[in-house]
């Protein structure tokens, strides 16, 4: 073997331990808490809909109202991780970013094209927490603990409420369950899990401990 | 002809060229979270660390979470050997490619 195989090979050995020990959070603990809030505002437009508008939100409705949350929590996303890139001032498609697209992009696909084709909230509602829990759990070889505990959290969640939900929200097989309902439900889930899931990073301090720039001249990183 | 007097010996070594890569991608490591990655004995770990830490690569630190466990990290001395000793490596490689 010559000097030069023998570089290459070190150097694919240093690409290979840095790639497995890279993390890279897909959702920021600041993303979390603002999906959170929202979550819980789509739960209230519900409630006002249904108790103030005294007409229930429609499915139509239902679709747009967690349409715009989803909309307004990804950009809220983007700017927190293109924030947090530039801090470690590495480019915004980082490899840990194209990493985490790849691994999201089949569930998150499959979650779309069902939006499109399937009309019962409640039936919508459990997919999505079933696929958003399949997409973080997709991330689990690059994400710290508290993403892949949030993923299999919704993935468990969701799976359990596709099995029981006819018995738990509909006693009678006739009535769907309301929008409120299902909003309640995307509340407990995509509201509740991302409230405490956002707690216990600040809590654990877990981005403290994730990477930094590796160009600092700091003593301690 | 490449002078391979500029690669840094003591990170050359696979154990402790390992141990600067881990070190290199996250700002620290527990004592058991490098054991585990690297499958090392803890002696074997202790070893490559001591020689890494007296050449002033590696920083270490005691802290008591749930039970008391030791954090390393690299320090700025250390990345910069480490970055200079990829450099090298890219420069070997570059130029057996042009010659």
């Amino acid at each position: 073997m010559t000097d030069s195989d023998s570089a290459s090979r070190q150097l694919r050995v240093i690409r290979s331990l840095m790639e497995r020990a890279t993390i890279y959070r897909s959702i920021s603990a600041p993303t979390a808490l603002v999906g959170g809030l929202l979550s819980l505002g789509g739960f209230a437009t519900a409630y006002y809909a249904k108790h103030d508008r005294h007409h229930p939100l429609s499915s139509n409705e239902f679709l747009i109202v967690w349409l715009v949350i989803l909309a307004l929590t990804g950009l809220t996303n983007l700017f927190f991780l293109s924030r947090g890139a530039a801090q470690r001032q590495e480019p915004f498609f980082s490899s840990g970013m194209k990493c985490a697209i790849l691994s999201l992009a089949p569930a998150f696909f499959s979650a779309a094209v069902l939006t499109f084709l399937i009309h019962r909230p409640i039936q919508l509602a459990l997919l999505w927490i079933t696929l958003y829990g399949i997409g973080l759990l997709g991330t689990q070889h690059f994400a710290p603990r508290s993403i892949v505990i949030l993923g299999l959290t919704f993935f468990l969640t969701g799976c359990g409420l596709l099995v029981t939900w006819k018995h738990l929200f509909m006693p009678n097989p006739q009535v769907e369950p309301s929008a409120l309902v299902v909003s309640g439900i995307m509340a407990a889930t995509f509201g509740g899990f991302h409230l405490a899931y956002a707690a216990a990073v600040w809590a654990l301090g877990e981005e403290r401990t994730e990477p930094v720039p590796s160009t600092t001249g700091t003593e301690n990183v | 002809m490449f002078d391979f007097d500029r690669l840094d010996k003591l990170i050359h070594e696979k154990g402790r060229l390992a141990i600067m890569t881990l070190l290199a991608a996250r700002p620290n490591w527990p004592f058991q979270g490098l054991k585990a990655e690297l499958k090392m004995s803890d002696g074997n770990l202790v070893t490559h660390l001591r020689a890494l830490h007296q050449a002033g690569y590696v920083a270490y630190r005691k802290e008591i979470l749930i039970r008391p466990q030791t954090r390393y990290e690299l320090t700025a001395r250390g990345r910069k050997a480490f970055q200079n000793y990829l450099r090298v490596l890219e420069e070997m490689v570059r130029t057996a490619k042009t010659s």
